[in-house]
């Protein structure tokens, strides 16, 4: 009976984490999208989830479906280190969003452009200050 | 002859398919029966509370309020060049001949490096810098 139930709970989590996962992403994707038309990003950005580095895995993990946060800025050029890293570095920074990305799944962080392969990863779990209220 | 038949015959297979009806009807009725209990318990059990630390923390963390992502945004192409704008022109060196102002930079400086990379409050200390040690932009 409580396997039961617990296998019930777990369900209910499952879609609870999707849906949340998907209102962080679309929240995202709109902010970007406002910042590139009224100009105050030169670049759109456009988050989506990624499989994730297997190696990166923790505790909150999501088992099913894909467990990177990838953002993907639509240069149409080939970003420099520089640029990508201080993308990363901004989003690392936020020590909310960052706790919410592991607590919602994700472990793994990741930042390319669209032309080009070259990309960032990072592992969320690393940037999780414990302790810290800011 | 035949016409009585005939009815008795038509009489009899609807008698037999009414009874199949109504025995289908009440078996439809227990299935129906079984769903709602099960539905009744799968609520009942979900909302039992028990202590759970990865969902409490889960909780917690949900708690926290909306991410402004406009400001994430903003942060990731405009904040790098405010902060280098900013721990220059409010570097306590600056401020060497007043001791009151230079403290003040002292704190400052040390703020502008902790938020380097969250626009909206560098903005606000900018601000600050204008109003207290009267630094034009």
């Amino acid at each position: 009976m409580s396997s039961f139930a617990n296998i019930w709970i777990w369900i209910k989590d499952w879609f609870e984490d999707r849906s949340e996962r998907t209102k962080l992403i679309r929240s995202f994707n709109k902010a970007a999208r406002e910042a590139f038309v009224i100009g105050i990003a030169p670049v759109l950005l456009q988050a989506t989830i990624s499989k994730g580095y297997r190696p990166y895995r923790h505790q909150f993990s999501s088992l099913l479906g894909g467990s990177g946060f990838r953002i993907k800025a639509m240069s149409g050029r080939q970003l420099t280190k520089d640029d990508i890293a201080s993308i990363g570095a901004v989003v690392l920074a936020d020590n909310i969003l960052v706790r919410r990305l592991v607590v919602l799944g994700f472990d793994t962080f990741e930042v390319h452009c669209d032309v080009g392969t070259y990309g960032c990863r990072w592992q969320l779990y690393d940037f999780i200050l414990i302790g810290s209220n800011s | 002859m035949n016409t009585d038949t005939l009815q008795t015959a038509v009489d009899s297979v609807t008698t037999a398919s009414e009874q199949a009806t109504n025995h289908n009807n009440v078996w439809m009725w227990i299935a129906i029966a079984e769903a709602v209990v099960i539905l009744l318990l799968m609520i009942s059990w979900s909302r039992k509370e028990r202590f759970n630390p990865v969902k409490e923390a889960k909780r917690k963390v949900k708690a926290e309020g909306n991410i402004d992502f406009s400001n994430t945004i903003n942060s990731a192409f405009h904040a790098n060049d405010l902060y280098h704008d900013l721990i220059v022109k409010c570097h306590p060196d600056r401020f060497a001949t007043d001791e009151k102002k230079r403290s003040f930079a002292e704190e400052l400086s040390a703020m502008i490096g902790e938020c380097k990379t969250d626009y909206n409050r560098l903005i606000e200390l900018k601000k600050e810098a204008k109003e207290k040690l009267n630094i034009n932009f």
